[in-house]
């Protein structure tokens, strides 16, 4: 069965490109363009997803309110999420580590190939550890909260949906 | 119960949503089909009768898009609710103009809400 992902970003073209290349992905998708939308789906699945891709900047409410919402509820508090934003500062950073994100990633440091492979890893981890909380395999650079996130591999493009080389056609 | 007999057809390519769209209207007494793409709607459609179509926009094989062209006058005689995280406005005057009785905005869309209105359709 294709694990699922709930994609929660609030710029249209950017949410398409990044449905269509989950599910191009062999992933299933639940994508959400605000973060209201993300919670009212979290609340009626049947079937909870696998993963949160999670943009930091929404149009109704911010990542860490978005966080504390997943994080104070039972069900939910274990999905993995992946923040990806357009900026980090240290505090943002720290925050939603804190509040228990599995990483906060640049999205003009990766390209949509690199974070879907993340994914994978956070899902396979996910899936062999019993009982492992989603804190506790943060990348070392990652948990630390004064230190902003690693600039892990050259910028491809601004923005990953323009990345012309991973785009489907 | 009227609604009872009412048959809603979701036509969204994403599972996990079209899933928790079918409990909710099986819950609230509405006999549901699910079709993942515009093609598989069109199959659907040709055989069987509808009272509410759900359609999603952004699809593969075929898009929300192509199948209001293609059901043309048949959306006289099924209530076609257009659900798309597409928000511009001439996203909507197209749908509307193709035949579409609605179109929501699924961020602003509980689904709570989308039950309603299948309801009153």
């Amino acid at each position: 069965m294709n694990p699922t992902i709930m994609v929660v970003e609030d710029e249209e073209l950017l949410l398409q490109a990044i449905t269509k290349k989950l599910k191009l992905s062999e992933m299933d998708v639940v994508s959400c363009a605000s973060g209201q939308q993300a919670v009212d789906y979290l609340e009626n699945l049947d079937t909870l997803p696998d993963a949160i891709w999670l943009d930091y900047y929404l149009k109704d409410m911010n990542g860490l309110s978005f966080m504390e919402l997943v994080k104070q509820n039972p069900k939910w508090r274990d999905i993995p999420v992946l923040v990806v934003s357009n900026s980090a500062s240290p505090e943002k950073v720290h925050n939603m580590l804190a509040l228990g994100a599995k990483k906060y990633m640049l999205k003009a440091e990766y390209r949509l190939d690199e974070i879907i492979g993340i994914i994978r890893e956070f899902i396979a981890d996910a899936q062999n550890s019993t009982g492992a909380g989603p804190t506790t395999s943060l990348p070392a650079q990652m948990s630390d909260p004064q230190t902003p996130p690693q600039a892990a591999a050259p910028p491809a493009s601004d923005d990953p949906a323009d990345d012309s080389t991973n785009q489907p056609t | 119960m009227a609604d009872a007999q009412k048959h809603v057809l979701i036509v969204e390519d994403e599972k996990a949503l079209s899933h928790a769209l079918e409990l909710k209207l099986t819950h609230e007494g509405f006999l549901v089909t699910i079709a993942s793409n515009g093609q598989e709607c069109l199959d659907l459609v040709a055989t069987q009768h509808f009272d509410v179509l759900l359609l999603d926009l952004i699809m593969p094989v075929m898009d929300g898009f192509q199948v209001l062209e293609k059901l043309g006058a048949k959306t006289s005689q099924t209530a076609v609710f257009v659900l798309s995280n597409l928000s511009q406005h001439e996203d909507e005057e197209r749908v509307l103009s193709l035949g579409a009785r609605k179109f929501f905005i699924k961020s602003d869309t509980p689904l709570t809400t989308i039950v309603d209105e299948v309801r009153k359709a």
